[in-house]
């Protein structure tokens, strides 16, 4: 399962990749009206406004700043979340596996919630964030365990 | 299940953080073992066992009911 694994180091730069995002979450929570010119791009769109609104071809101008910065945080909370510990071993990989095991309860209860006390076009935000909350989930709950059992065993 | 790691780990003289390194684990493993949090898998306890020179069976019992 090793063979899964990213080395070390990418750690570290999914740390710093994933900070534009958190950035940008304080300037525009709600990820649309902010959109600086620079990110405007002509780019083949499939679906241009949901449900399935016309468009003029298939090539259309679209601001991509939202785009890269999910990106960023999808490729971020892989990088985090998939990255060796120090030393890699069996225990390791129960701790991962009941992280994520962890973190899925988590998701689904978030969800669950959400589903009762967030309506209407506000529902998008949370499916957005649905997006890449496993993964960073999954991150903080492995590096707390991690982080505990390492404290567990130096008082011992 | 439980073990006798501790004992023998007291009877070679060799503490935690050398074990896991012959054994090629981490520290919080061979912890987590010694306290029964997590059991290991055949090949760490045979790894094991021919640390101590002992067999699987010496290192590590079943409880009643197991």
């Amino acid at each position: 399962m090793k063979k899964f694994l990213l080395p070390r180091w990418t750690r570290y730069i999914g740390l710093v990749i994933i900070v534009p995002m958190f950035i940008y979450f304080f300037i525009d929570p709600d990820f649309v009206g902010y959109e600086p010119d620079i990110f405007d791009f002509n780019i083949p769109v499939l679906f241009y406004e949901f449900p399935f609104s016309e468009h003029e071809g298939i090539m259309n101008e679209a601001n991509l700043l939202n785009e890269l910065l999910l990106s960023l945080a999808l490729l971020a909370s892989w990088l985090i979340g998939f990255s060796r510990v120090k030393v890699e071993d069996e225990y390791t990989w129960l701790l991962r596996l009941e992280s994520m095991v962890l973190a899925l309860f988590i998701n689904l209860l978030i969800l669950f919630v959400t589903n009762f006390i967030i309506f209407g076009t506000l529902y998008l935000w949370v499916m957005m964030f649905q997006l890449f909350i496993f993964p960073l989930l999954f991150s903080l709950v492995f590096a707390l365990r991690l982080q505990k059992q390492k404290r567990f065993s130096d008082e011992k | 299940m439980k073990n006798s790691i501790k004992v023998e780990r007291a009877k070679n003289d060799i503490t935690q953080a050398r074990l896991a390194e012959l054994a090629q684990v981490s520290r919080q493993t061979i912890n987590a073992i010694e306290l029964g949090k997590y059991v290991p898998s055949a090949l760490l306890a045979l790894r094991l066992a021919r640390i101590f020179k002992t067999t699987v069976e010496e290192i590590f019992q079943l409880e009643e009911g197991e």
